[in-house]
């Protein structure tokens, strides 16, 4: 599956709400098996909460082998390798240290109650 | 009721003169009734200045009082710097805004990520300042916004965040100021550890708070929101550039060797984010396309 980021996107990639569309089409196929190419060619800004919403999720269920293995970035700019990267390695931690997750969702939620 | 006259000196972006306005600020944050502020006395204001400044005015006229910028007091040269970015106008003088070294001061009420990579784009770096390749005009424009983000989810504050920059041509430097008058990131910051170790908030100095804000790991959850600055840290870090951020009374100075955490005399509630960038791309230096992001 080949999914070209910028026809859905354009070239901004910095919401969340706008990673969560991404991840809604492809998420089945990854769950499904399949590899996943996200072609990111013309795109140019890119910020954390994008990749949080487009990539993070995956590693509640997959490991960060797996996500590296059938998750392929093609075209990607050098501004994304950073939050990409950022990204991927809390999700890690987030699924994978339950005290940690468990705090971060509190403040967080406070955080968005208070705004 | 006469209005009180406040008298603004020169201030620069140095640590002494944020600490002054933070002080101004701790001073007139409960005032009610008329404020005027008198420029008499002030050959020179920075862009942090000029962003505190607004922040403090929409604070308390947020909360009823009456704010004057007194433009006659106004000394020529502050005068252009200020109509030039647009303050004036933002606080409903008839100055136009022009073209020049300055870069326009924005008020954001509400979270507004495009409309914020649109003004660094066009008004910071797309003015042929910063003599960059595309890709690396992508990078800082990317950096920088994940400041802007990183504020908003720690202000909670009504009136959002006031930025403005300034063009340095001599000195080959580009200055962005954002600032916000919320809850600060040590208030955050605390409430995390006291979720998940128990750890009383007042045993947590504000400056061991942005240290740990700092640090790698510390911060976003695949949902979106995050209370972290690594990210922004490092590409300060390894492209020559500084930043400064105050919170609380906890200080953060980040250069290439490094970052530097200290505890300050002075008190501000909310976040001060004052950057430093190199009009040169030879002081960057992007991840190689040949590596794997993660």
């Amino acid at each position: 599956m080949n999914i070209p980021v910028y026809d859905l996107i354009g070239d901004v990639c910095m919401t969340y709400e706008d990673g969560a569309r991404l991840q809604e089409t492809f998420r089945k196929a990854f769950e499904g098996g399949e590899t996943v190419e996200l072609d990111f060619a013309k795109t140019r800004i890119f910020v954390t909460p994008f990749f949080n919403a487009s990539v993070g999720p995956l590693l509640e269920k997959f490991s960060k082998d797996e996500v590296r293995e059938r998750l392929k970035f093609l075209n990607l700019p050098p501004a994304a390798f950073e939050p990409l990267r950022h990204s991927v390695e809390n999700a890690e931690r987030y699924y994978n240290d339950p005290g940690y997750r468990e705090a971060l969702d509190k403040v967080l939620e406070h955080l968005a109650e208070e705004a | 009721m006469p209005a009180k006259t406040i008298q603004i000196y020169r201030l620069d972006d140095s640590e002494p003169d944020f600490s002054r306005l933070f002080r101004l600020w701790r001073d007139y944050q409960e005032f009610e009734g008329e404020l005027e502020f008198d420029f008499s006395l002030c050959p020179f204001l920075g862009q942090g200045a000029v962003a505190f400044l607004g922040g403090f005015a929409r604070q308390l006229e947020a909360r009823g009082c009456a704010v004057r910028f007194l433009v006659p007091t106004l000394r020529q040269p502050v005068r252009a710097n200020l109509a030039q970015n647009g303050f004036l106008r933002s606080f409903g003088h008839a100055e136009q805004p022009w073209d020049g070294n300055s870069i326009p001061y924005r008020q954001d009420a509400e979270q507004d990520p495009r409309g914020f990579a649109n003004y660094l784009e066009q008004m910071w770096l797309g003015k042929n300042w910063v003599r960059v390749s595309d890709a690396l005009r992508n990078a800082i424009v990317s950096r920088l916004s994940e400041a802007y983000l990183n504020v908003f989810d720690h202000a909670k504050s009504g009136v959002g965040i006031c930025s403005c920059g300034q063009h340095f041509p001599t000195k080959h430097e580009l200055k962005l100021t954002l600032v916000d008058f919320g809850v600060g990131i040590p208030s955050n910051v605390r409430l995390f550890f006291l979720e998940q170790h128990g750890i009383a908030p007042e045993t947590l100095p504000a400056a061991a708070c942005m240290e740990w804000a700092f640090q790698k790991g510390s911060s976003t959850r695949p949902g979106g929101r995050g209370l972290g600055l690594d990210l922004l840290r490092s590409f300060v870090e390894v492209n020559d550039g500084q930043m400064e951020i105050f919170s609380h009374d906890g200080h953060a100075k980040v250069t290439k060797q490094g970052v530097e955490f200290r505890t300050l005399p002075v008190y501000f509630e909310g976040t001060l984010v004052n950057i430093l960038l190199r009009c040169d791309e030879t002081h960057y230096c992007l991840a190689s396309e040949r590596e794997h992001p993660f």
